[in-house]
């Protein structure tokens, strides 16, 4: 992965750009995937403001909808 | 072209000098130039304004499609993680312990070795074949309980040797004062994460986290922590879905206050003491508390954070409310449904009852259930409490047209009991910092991102190569 650095941080998108940086995953249905695996909860490192943004899915890692669309 | 695309979750903001378009029905993220956030920001909030730019390029992707919308209870997970309160004592006295100083409104009592091994059994009794398990070890002062959590793990896995297809993760979370030698060496080697406890700066740490003597305690803490790193360090572990490698294992957790809403200064001070891994969070705490937040704060902690931001950009750190996985997120299930807790996790005191998690530790109208002689011949079952698999993102209206609820899964449900209106009406202010750090965390993981290639590019001239200098 090539880390965008500081110095280009500064430098603004031209005016009228759009750039996808994080593709789109598709939340596939209510039931769980993966279940033998995932011990998705509340024992993290954060015990009271728990965020499921934080959690991976082990089940997950590749074939996602943003790989599928390059 | 928009009557055919759901745009309730889309959210423009901008962070780190730039401006993005974040889908939350998709989790994508896209970079805006100045014009195009304004095209979008007019086009989001009037009818009939032409289209803006990507939109049609930025559909065919696969954003601004409708999220599932569950009603009722989510399906349930089956049990799979169990926290053991093995301690209602604690050698600190927290100014803003949530755990009213260890004792969770009762007394100050220590789970024996038949409550540990009792629990270790339900949850085994109670879970699917083949999944794996986590057990955290938490308090009070959990190593105040040391010969519980030796015997715990090595039951544990006496368990494993018995029964095949169970794996146990164990995590432990400390105020890092009691850590010796032999028990880091011992953390080292059987704990997947092990959380220690410092607020940042001596002066912040000390002014809140006391000693019972009221004596600081940010010396001993810290001396824990290193301790442990270094245990972490000599382990050499393979890593692997059970068991993070060698320091990653070790979060340094810690939070912050009114008194401290310059907590940046904390992160870098815990930078700097070589904890490459930090979650400072904001004080759960009554109105009125003299450190207690409140929304007049916002703006002093959105500084904090963008300061974080820059320094996650910049180097190794980990700020663990900034690690988003956003190519890995979590099923549809725990999007929804948050933390799990009174689901699929569950915790029990040192009296055996159950609690939906930790923090409703000894709070009497959630008691699920309380372990017995009974439990490694079946009984008694674990069935989850309704009110948790009711009160998910899909239940509650102050996550409708929220564009985060698919990253926070509804928040705390403490927090909503405590300092909300209940289950299902969460605290504002909780859903406002969540706002404000998933922005940031957003942005910082643009910032991570590959340099874009032309095909990422959807509207716009050919941008020059920003891959490198």
């Amino acid at each position: 992965m090539i880390v965008v650095t500081e110095s280009k941080r500064s430098r603004p998108d031209r005016e009228g750009e759009v750039v996808l940086v994080i593709g789109p995953v598709p939340v596939l249905s209510i039931e769980e995937a993966a279940c033998a695996e995932c011990v998705t909860s509340c024992q993290s490192a954060c015990k009271t403001s728990c965020t499921v943004g934080n959690q991976a899915c082990p089940a997950a890692g590749a074939g996602t909808a943003w790989d599928r669309a390059k | 072209m928009t009557d055919s695309l759901d745009l309730s979750l889309v959210h423009t903001f901008r962070r780190a000098g730039q401006a993005f378009l974040f889908d939350g029905a998709s989790g994508a993220l896209a970079r805006l130039g100045d014009g195009a956030l304004a095209d979008w920001e007019i086009y989001l909030s009037r009818a009939g304004v032409p289209d803006p730019p990507g939109l049609g390029r930025l559909a065919a992707y696969g954003l601004f499609r409708r999220p599932p919308s569950p009603s009722g209870h989510l399906p349930s997970p089956g049990l799979h993680s169990l926290c053991l309160n093995v301690s209602h004592r604690c050698n600190l006295a927290c100014a803003y312990c949530f755990a009213g100083g260890g004792g969770y409104g009762g007394g100050p009592g220590l789970m024996t070795l038949k409550t540990a091994r009792l629990a270790i059994d339900f949850l085994t009794a109670n879970a699917r074949p083949g999944r794996a398990l986590s057990v955290d070890f938490f308090g009070g002062e959990p190593l105040l309980a040391w010969d519980v959590i030796e015997d715990t793990v090595g039951y544990a896995q006496s368990r494993v040797k018995a029964a095949a297809g169970i794996r146990f993760r164990f995590s432990l979370t400390t105020n890092g004062t009691l850590v010796d030698g032999p028990r880091a060496q011992f953390i080292a080697r059987h704990m997947s994460t092990v959380i220690v406890s410092l607020d940042g700066r001596p002066e912040v740490h000390d002014r809140l986290r006391p000693g019972l003597g009221g004596q600081p305690s940010y010396r001993s803490a810290a001396a824990g922590a290193r301790a442990v790193l270094a245990a972490l360090a000599r382990e050499r572990r393979s890593p692997g879905p059970d068991m993070p490698s060698g320091t990653d294992a070790l979060w340094i957790r810690g939070t912050f206050t009114k008194h401290n809403r310059d907590f940046w200064r904390d992160v870098e001070h815990l930078a700097n003491e070589g904890f490459r891994q930090i979650s400072l969070e904001p004080v759960l705490a009554p109105q009125g508390a003299p450190y207690a937040l409140v929304p007049d704060d916002l703006p002093y902690l959105e500084e904090s954070y963008a300061h974080v931001l820059d320094m996650a950009a910049a180097g190794p750190l980990r700020f663990f409310h900034f690690e988003l996985n956003a190519d890995r997120p979590a099923c549809a299930a725990k999007r929804f449904g948050g933390c799990g807790a009174g689901t699929g996790y569950a915790c029990v005191a040192p009296d055996g009852r159950v609690y939906p998690c930790h923090q409703f530790d000894g709070e009497r109208e959630f008691a699920m259930l309380r372990l017995d002689g009974s439990t490694a011949s079946g009984g008694p079952r674990f069935a989850g409490d309704g009110r948790f698999a009711a009160a998910h993102a899909g239940a509650k209206a102050a996550c409708r047209g929220c564009w985060a609820q698919l990253h926070c899964g509804g928040g705390c449900h403490y927090t909503a009991w405590r300092h909300g209106g209940g289950l299902l009406d969460p605290a504002p202010l909780s859903c406002d910092l969540l706002r404000l750090r998933l922005e940031h965390a957003l942005a910082l993981a643009a910032l991570r991102a590959p340099g874009p290639v032309p095909d990422r590019i959807l509207s716009g001239p050919a941008p020059p190569d920003r891959t490198r200098d």
